[in-house]
């Protein structure tokens, strides 16, 4: 019935404000909507954050660049390996030193292989918060394969606090690449299986396509970035844009979305996945077990960790790795640098001013859920409140990077 | 392999550079090159309007908004950085407050994205943005006074949130 019939009959309408979280399943961590329902259609959405804010720029103003490695852990917790990363490219490029060939190639296996059990876990997500149950769990024993692979390269499989400023935290144990290509190998199997589940099933399609919408003029006007941004038409990847870790050399594709809606974004995110794969796959042909991890110049060791084999036989590097260990590099003082990495969850942002000293005059970081999240007011705009659910899932907010 | 390191912000940027000094001359304060990047020193009063240029002159997406307080300076420096999609080129545009009266035009006329970043800056470090639709607090607690990012803001106290011992104060 049309308002006017609606008066007509004498019946009193009014606007309801509902709250929806920060305690809600669906919301993915502390993420409160206020929405204004006129009957079931979304008129207006207020988000709400700042429940997780923990300050993580100020305690980096505090701490030498290499204690803020772990803080990057917690900000977006299911990638912080392409955190970790990012922030030591960031600083290595504040500092003007570049890592080892074998360092780029570990460092963009670890990062894709970040991004793939990051969608894996949106994709469960997604699936559950849609109704479908089944997903969820094949999704997480794929998953559950890439944690194997983290805990046996870093020791931890949650916040590996891999990266360190010039390498990684240490090398690959013998034959470990080959572990990596059987797991990356059998992964399409498991998203063949969920896309016969998802892709084309009915309920699945209906609640997805034409929900949540955004413009590619508007996705560009709001700074959405990553699979957001793609769904809506922008070919735009920082991989390809400003390539960083050598990606240039790697052959994979953009995947650009139509429609901007919830649907492009999950058939954006399942193709993500398999290009990453690609990825893998390439940069393990490179991968040279015998070559070193830490460069050796020396210019370079006055920088960065020393070979560990000589730590354990010579003094002066045993000094000299204390030395790193407890103080770091030094920035140069007020000088400012930008880096961005394409994250799982979009353009993943460092803004460094040096101080003179080993510790941050300055450290912020562009965190895309972030951004991404103020675009949802426009998404949600028209929709019906049970569509709330998926889009906030397919725009796939991890609170503990909105908040910092 | 790539010179990450030193990868250029985009190859025609001299062009807009010298169009940007000659339309606003005197507001342009110097231009800064470092590591590959651009940055564009201008003045707090011309902001607004050189960020419009810069819309006009193709650099469609706001990247990032974010400050720095520098207390030997009195100052707070605000920063934008904008980008072109198109022809990736980026530019950062940075202007000096003073922390007694941190005011300036907001920016989310131009590009609508940066409302919440701009609220970030405002909750964080104080700097008030005049036309702005929606000036709220965003990550810190709505009836919190301070702002944390600011460096004379300690980094420890001995309550939840609020009675923070400020230097000089307590013992």
């Amino acid at each position: 019935m049309k308002d006017k019939e609606v008066k007509n009959l004498g019946l009193r309408t009014e606007k309801m404000t509902i709250n929806m979280g920060p305690q809600h399943p669906a919301t993915h961590g502390v993420l409160r909507l206020v929405l204004t329902l006129d009957g079931e259609v979304v008129v207006g959405a207020v988000p709400y954050v700042g429940y997780l804010h923990r300050g993580i720029e100020k305690i980096a103003e505090n701490k030498t660049l290499h204690q803020v490695i772990p803080y990057t852990d917690r900000m977006d917790y299911l990638s912080p390996m392409s955190n970790n990363i990012g922030l030591c490219l960031a600083v290595e490029k504040l500092i003007g030193f570049e890592t080892t060939e074998k360092c780029r190639v570990m460092r963009v296996v670890a990062c894709e292989l970040a991004r793939i059990s990051s969608h894996l876990l949106w994709l469960a997500t997604d699936a559950l918060d849609i109704g479908a149950g089944t997903v969820y769990f094949y999704a997480f024993t794929e998953r559950e394969k890439y944690y194997d692979l983290f805990e046996e390269m870093t020791g931890v499989r949650f916040t590996v606090s891999y990266g360190r400023i010039g390498g990684l935290a240490r090398d690959w144990k013998k034959d470990f690449e080959k572990k990596v290509y059987d797991v990356v190998l059998n992964t399409p199997k498991c998203l063949d299986e969920i896309e016969r589940l998802l892709t084309r099933n009915r309920i699945f399609v209906e609640r997805n396509r034409d929900v949540g919408v955004i413009s590619r003029e508007d996705a560009i006007a709001l700074s959405l970035s990553g699979p957001n941004l793609r769904a809506s038409g922008v070919e735009w990847d920082i991989r390809k844009a400003y390539p960083y870790l050598g990606y240039e050399r790697y052959k994979f594709e953009i995947p650009v979305g139509e429609h901007g809606d919830c649907y492009d974004r999950y058939l954006i995110r399942m193709e993500e996945m398999r290009q990453s794969i690609e990825i893998i796959k390439q940069a393990l042909k490179e991968y040279d077990p015998k070559a070193p991890l830490w460069p050796e110049d020396n210019d370079s060791q006055k920088v960065f960790y020393p070979p560990k084999e000589k730590v354990l036989t010579s003094m002066e590097e045993l000094i000299h790795q204390f030395m790193v260990a407890t103080k770091g590099p030094k920035t140069p003082k007020y000088k400012e640098i930008y880096f961005c990495i394409e994250a799982p969850k979009g353009e993943l942002g460092f803004y460094i001013v040096g101080s003179g000293t080993n510790v941050a005059h300055r450290l912020h970081f562009r965190s895309p859920s972030f951004v991404n999240l103020q675009s949802l007011p426009i998404m949600l705009q028209g929709d019906m409140v049970a569509d709330v659910v998926a889009t906030v899932a397919s725009l796939d907010p991890v609170l503990g990077e909105v908040d910092r | 392999m790539g010179d990450f390191v030193n990868q250029q912000w985009g190859e025609n940027l001299d062009e807009t550079i010298e169009k940007l000094k000659n339309t606003f001359k005197k507001s342009i304060l110097s231009i800064v090159k470092f590591r590959g990047e651009t940055t564009i020193v201008v003045e707090p009063t011309n902001l607004h309007n050189i960020l419009e240029f810069l819309k006009e002159d193709g650099f469609n997406y706001l990247v990032d908004v974010s400050s720095a307080h520098f207390p030997e300076r009195e100052e707070i420096e605000l920063l934008y950085l904008v980008r072109d999609l198109i022809s990736k080129r980026q530019l950062r545009v940075k202007t000096s407050l003073s922390v007694e009266e941190p005011r300036i035009n907001s920016a989310s006329d131009i590009w609508p994205g940066a409302n919440w970043m701009e609220r970030e800056v405002y909750d964080l470090m104080g700097v008030i943005f005049e036309g702005h639709p929606d000036l709220r607090r965003i990550l810190m607690p709505e009836d919190f006074e301070d702002f944390p990012l600011r460096k004379e803001y300690p980094m420890e106290g001995d309550d939840e949130y609020r009675n923070f011992l400020r230097p000089g104060e307590g013992e």
